[in-house]
């Protein structure tokens, strides 16, 4: 029986369990994660973090939490008043949708039905997925618009760019799982993920662009463009304040939380445990995957707890040129890789020519990227055309004369 | 100092300023993208980190003896034989950057001789909520009444 299918028996009641039970973790894990990163971000630099409300200082982030709550709500005098106000809402609810349709365990008991602990199952999941994150882009866009002052609106634009133009990455990305798996059900790519292998190791050039267009995606640490500290004090969220920011707050984690899982179930097998442990997902009535999927998932958070740790803040220009230069190329001849594999596959062709199909690619993209290669060093040996001074002063430096900036004639 | 430009051979304009458009141009080499085994480097030294031991010390729980030359908590000097350093003049109060001071000045009286000459201080008040321990009230003193121990101010 596929998921599908058990999950069309459930009753109304159950559903409704599931519900609350996908919200539940949501916020839970959210403080959690909060609470993970502050600790292990301080642990990188050397210092203790939170420590001092409750054991390990673990209610820092409900204190937190209950702080915003407390606090005065202002609406700015130039913000528009209906849309300031639902910008929030649309950010946090489309988060959290996009959690229906991630498998987190396989079948279990709960409260003597049996069932998966999905919310439901959609032909089209990953399609879902895409869709109500692209609509939660809204809440930032009409959050930086409706504040009615200059730094959100700039921040909200850059995020909306960001999101829009490493969603193209992302999905490109996701079309090998698709065209490997030959769905496009959440629950379905993982069990084929259990019949033969992890795609994060069959399909690892879109792993990898995945993982760098996920971290785009979430606004998060090096592309953390939108919410620049330095440039733009706060991005989108600056005139926000109490229940509302914490809306935004609460976006951005469950956000990073569901690309982490989304990531879990598409390249990591999902709620599987890991390949030789499979006798480990009978433990606790099938609870155990559950486990095994949380564990999975925050292998991701801490991929973006680490990239925040060590790397600065992107220039806009290098993120974009990154995105739509490097990442959406490489995606695309990746496609058609797999796509001339799969179809070559299908037919029958004997397996000499698919191996002779391998082969020739590996040797193109050799030769492409060596001629690149050959390329820059040819532009970099290149003799600069001398052009004229510039006409403003320039500062005379020991050793470094002065460069040139002024470019060619 | 050395003037860079001396060995320069710039041509002096009439005005006897250097004219900017003479100046001789050297390409500066840049450096490119690290190589991938550099950029792991880095990360490297982020998750190593995680397994040191931290700096930080639980200040109100654990109180590490204080640098040297720290100078935290502030102190009122007497004299040798007993009266007080401070004539409350208020000097303190105006030098603090910080608005942290409150002095008021009182009388000496035959019967209550608190300093040398005629005024001591009264009321003497830091505001450690306010203070930065800057010392420009230690400076600021005439009579080196107002000094600064070793000692945190302690809040907490
Ligand atoms: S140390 Fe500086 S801030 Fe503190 S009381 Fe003296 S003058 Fe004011
Ligand atoms: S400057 Fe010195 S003498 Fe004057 S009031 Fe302050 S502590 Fe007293």
């Amino acid at each position: 029986m596929t998921t599908a299918e058990l999950l069309g028996t459930d009753p109304g009641w159950i559903i409704a369990v599931k519900a609350v039970m996908v919200f539940g973790i949501c916020v839970v894990a959210t403080l959690m994660a909060v609470w993970t990163e502050r600790r292990v971000l301080a642990k990188m630099q050397l210092r203790t973090g939170p420590n001092r409300v409750g054991p390990a200082g673990l209610l820092q982030s409900l204190s937190d939490g209950v702080k915003l709550a407390l606090k005065e709500d202002i609406i700015p005098a130039a913000a528009d008043k209906v849309v300031f106000i639902i910008a929030p809402i649309i950010a946090t609810s489309m988060c959290f949708m996009a959690f229906a349709v991630i498998p987190m365990t396989g079948v279990v008991n709960l409260f003597g039905h049996k069932t998966a602990l999905q919310l439901t199952d959609l032909p089209v999941g990953v399609l879902y997925i895409l869709a109500v994150t692209s609509i939660g882009v809204y809440g930032v866009v009409l959050a930086g618009w409706s504040s009615g002052s200059t730094y959100p609106l700039l921040g909200g634009l850059r995020s909306s760019a960001q999101v829009i133009s490493y969603e193209v990455a992302m999905g490109l990305s996701l079309v090998a799982v698709f065209i490997y798996a030959s769905s496009m059900s959440t629950s379905d790519i993982v069990a084929s993920q259990h019949q033969h292998i992890w795609n994060a190791v069959v399909l690892f050039p879109s792993f990898v662009i995945y993982v760098i267009s996920m971290v785009g995606e979430t606004n998060r640490a090096p592309f953390d463009l939108a919410e620049a500290e330095g440039e733009l004090v706060g991005g989108f969220h600056t005139e926000y304040s109490s229940l509302k920011f914490a809306l935004f707050f609460l976006a951005e984690y469950v956000n990073i939380i569901a690309v982490s899982a989304l990531a879990t179930t598409l390249f990591l097998g999902g709620y599987h445990a890991l390949p030789g442990l499979g006798f480990t997902e009978q433990w606790l009535g099938g609870w155990f995957t559950l486990i095994w999927f949380f564990a999975k998932v925050n292998l991701f958070f801490f991929i973006f707890m680490w990239l925040r740790g060590s790397l600065p803040r992107l220039r806009y220009d290098q993120f974009m040129k990154f995105g739509w230069k490097v990442l959406i190329p490489v995606s695309l001849i990746w496609i058609l890789i797999v796509a001339s594999l799969r179809v070559l596959q299908q037919e029958g062709a004997p397996r000499s020519a698919i191996l002779a199909f391998a082969a020739g690619v590996v040797i193109i993209v050799m030769a492409m990227s060596s001629l690149v290669e050959r390329n820059k060093e040819k532009v970099r040996s290149a003799d600069l055309p001398l052009g004229e001074a510039p006409n403003f002063p320039v500062p005379s430096l020991p050793n470094v004369q002065s460069i040139n900036v002024s470019g060619g004639k | 100092m050395t003037d860079f430009n001396e060995n320069l051979h710039i041509e002096k304009k009439a005005s006897g300023q250097a004219d900017i458009n003479s100046v001789p141009f050297t390409e500066v080499e840049q450096p490119g993208p690290a190589s991938l085994a550099q950029q792991a480097k880095g990360f490297w030294v982020t998750f190593s980190t995680m397994f040191k031991k931290n700096q930080t010390v639980q200040y109100p729980d654990v109180k590490a003896p204080t640098a040297p030359r720290f100078h935290g908590r502030h102190q009122l000097n007497r004299h040798p034989d007993g009266l007080e350093k401070c004539i409350g003049c208020e000097l303190c109060a105006w030098a603090c950057p910080a608005d942290a001071i409150l002095v008021e000045g009182g009388n000496n009286t035959p019967g209550n001789q608190m300093s040398p000459g005629e005024r001591h201080g009264a009321v003497y008040q830091i505001n450690y909520l306010r203070c930065i321990f800057c010392g420009l009230c230690v400076e600021a003193c005439p009579t080196r009444a107002l000094t600064m121990t070793n000692q945190p101010a302690h809040l907490l």
